[in-house]
C-alpha cells in the first residue's frame, strides 16, 4: 500500500495480528508518547494498580497508559480510567467472573462529578451513544485493559456466547443539572464536588418508551415491566439493577414529590415475577430451591408468590441521564455490585498537564 | 468460523507480530498472565482410587457428575466418590473446600460452563 496512511495500516494489521486491539484501529503506543503520557500523569511507569482478573495479569502504569493511547485517550482522560480500574477490582462486582461468562454483561462507567465538565464527558443526548471522545476512548481503554491484562480473550477465557457492543465501550455521565434529584455519588456518600467513577456489569440499554405519562405511577409501571422479565438475571439471581431516567421522566416523579426512595420502593414493589413462570427458565427451570440468593421470606412452595427483581429496594440504582425527549432505559446487570472510587488528588485531571504544552 | 483468534494473512503469530511491534518501539500493552498452575503428578490408574465430584452449581451440572461417576466406578474400578458443591458457579472455589478434597481424594472431577 501507498500513502500518507499506509504505514499506519500496516501497524494497524501487526497490533490486530498481536491480538493487542479489539478490532478497530488503535492509535499505536509509541514508546516515547508512553513516556510523554507517563510523565504528564506524574506517577511510576511501575507502579502496579492491581491484578486484573481472569489471568491476574499486572496493570502497571505503563501498561495502563499503553491501552489507553490505542483507545484513542487524551493525557487527561488517564486519573478516570485509572479510577475505573480501582473500581472494577472492587470484589463486590466480581469481575474475574463476568469476564469469563456466557452471559454478555460488560462494565458500564458511570461518572459524576466537576470531572465531567472538565472532559467534556457525555451525559446529556445520546448519552449511551457514539460522538464524544472521553466517553468513546474511556470506556474503550478500559475494555482493552481487560482483555490485554486481564486475559478475557472471546472463545477463551471470555465464554460469552453473545457478547454486545458495549464490550467495545460503555462509559456515561450523569446528567446531575437536570436531575431534580441528588446525584448517584452523593447517595453513596460523596460530596457533589467529589468526581466519582461508578462501574456496574450491565446488559445495554433497554429502551422505555413513555410519552403521554403524566404521573409517576403509570410512569413506574411501565419501567416495571421491563424489570419483571424472564429473560435477565434478576428474578433468579437478584443483585443490583440499573434505571436510567431520561430528565423529562425524573421529572414526572419529582414534580409529584417523588424523591428516588420512592421511585426504588416503588419499583421494588411492583417489579415482580410470579414463582410458577420463574420456572420456565434461568438458571435452574423447575428447580427454584437451588437459587441461594434469595431472601429468606420467600416461600419456595407458593407458586402463587410474587418475586422481586432484587433483596431490597437499596439494590435497584437510579441515575438521571439523556437529552430532551420520553425515552428512559432500563440495564439489567450480571447480578453483581456495583463499585464506585473517588478521583483523588493524585489522580485528578486539574492535576496533570494537558498534554498541550 | 471457530471464535478463536486466527494469525493475519502475512503468516504472522500473534507472538512474532509482538515482537515486530517492539521492535518498531511500540509498547506491549499485554501483561504476562500472573496466574499460571503447576500440574500435579497423573495417576496411573484409577483403580481403587477415592474421587471427587466438585460440582459448581450450574443446572445439570450434578447430573453431568453423577453419570460420570457412575462409568468410572464401573469401567475404571474407581471405589467410591465424595461430592462437593461451590456456592456459587461465577467464582472460584474456595481454598478451604479446595483442601478438604484434597484430603479426602485422589483425584477431582469438576464440570465448568452452563
Amino acid at each position: 500500500m501507498t500513502g500518507k496512511s499506509a504505514a499506519s495500516m500496516e501497524v494497524m494489521d501487526l497490533a490486530y495480528a498481536a491480538g493487542w486491539t479489539d478490532g478497530l484501529p488503535i492509535i499505536p503506543p509509541e514508546r516515547d508518547l508512553v513516556n510523554q503520557y507517563i510523565e504528564i500523569l506524574g506517577r511510576p511507569a511501575d507502579e502496579l494498580i492491581g491484578m486484573i482478573p481472569p489471568l491476574l495479569g499486572p496493570a502497571t502504569v505503563e501498561i495502563v497508559v499503553a491501552n489507553a493511547i490505542m483507545a484513542g485517550c487524551r493525557p487527561e482522560y488517564l486519573p478516570v480510567v485509572f479510577c475505573a480500574l480501582e473500581a472494577l477490582l472492587d470484589d463486590k462486582l466480581n469481575i474475574g467472573g463476568m469476564q469469563c461468562s456466557t452471559h454478555l454483561s460488560t462494565p458500564l462507567l458511570i461518572i459524576n462529578g466537576p470531572v465531567r465538565q472538565e472532559l467534556d464527558i457525555n451525559c446529556g443526548p445520546n448519552v449511551f451513544g457514539q460522538g464524544w471522545r472521553a466517553n468513546a476512548t474511556i470506556g474503550r481503554a478500559v475494555k482493552l485493559v481487560l482483555t490485554n491484562v486481564g486475559g478475557a480473550r472471546p472463545g477463551e477465557t471470555d465464554k460469552a456466547t453473545l457478547g454486545q457492543p458495549g464490550k467495545y465501550t460503555f462509559c456515561i455521565g450523569e446528567n446531575e443539572e437536570q436531575s431534580p434529584w441528588e446525584p448517584l455519588h452523593v447517595e453513596r456518600g460523596f460530596s457533589p464536588t467529589d468526581s466519582t467513577v461508578m462501574v456496574y456489569g450491565s446488559e445495554g440499554p433497554h429502551n422505555i418508551n413513555n410519552q403521554m405519562v403524566d404521573n409517576p405511577h403509570d410512569l413506574l409501571d411501565t419501567i416495571a415491566s421491563m424489570m419483571a422479565n424472564l429473560g435477565s438475571n434478576h428474578p433468579f439471581l437478584m443483585g443490583e439493577s440499573l434505571v436510567v431516567l431520561c430528565p423529562e421522566h425524573a421529572a414526572v416523579c419529582a414534580d409529584a414529590g417523588w424523591n428516588k426512595r420512592d421511585v426504588k420502593q416503588y419499583l421494588w414493589e411492583t417489579a415482580r415475577v410470579q414463582l410458577a413462570r420463574l420456572r420456565k427458565g434461568g438458571i435452574y427451570g423447575a428447580d427454584v430451591d437451588k437459587y441461594n440468593t434469595w431472601s429468606h421470606w420467600i416461600d419456595r412452595t407458593r407458586d402463587d408468590l410474587m418475586v422481586p427483581v432484587c433483596r431490597r429496594a437499596e439494590d435497584i440504582t437510579v441515575v438521571v441521564a439523556g437529552g430532551p425527549g420520553r425515552h428512559s432505559a432500563y440495564l439489567p446487570g450480571w447480578s453483581s455490585r456495583s463499585a464506585i472510587r473517588p478521583l483523588n488528588e493524585q489522580s485528578s485531571p486539574s492535576t496533570a498537564k494537558t498534554g498541550a504544552q | 468460523m471457530t471464535g478463536e483468534f486466527e494469525p493475519p494473512p502475512s503468516g504472522l503469530t500473534p507472538d512474532e507480530a509482538a515482537i515486530r511491534l517492539e521492535e518498531l518501539g511500540f509498547v506491549n500493552p499485554q501483561a504476562s498472565a500472573a496466574l499460571t498452575f503447576k500440574r500435579a503428578p497423573s495417576l496411573l490408574s484409577l483403580a481403587g482410587k477415592r474421587g471427587g465430584l466438585l460440582d459448581n452449581r450450574k443446572g445439570n451440572g450434578n447430573l453431568l457428575l453423577e453419570d460420570l461417576a457412575a462409568i468410572l466406578v464401573r469401567d475404571y474400578d474407581v471405589e467410591s466418590f465424595v461430592s462437593a458443591e461451590k456456592w456459587i458457579y461465577s467464582r472460584p472455589a474456595p481454598g478451604e473446600l479446595i483442601d478438604d478434597l484434597a484430603r479426602q481424594v485422589d483425584f477431582v472431577v469438576t464440570a465448568v460452563g452452563d
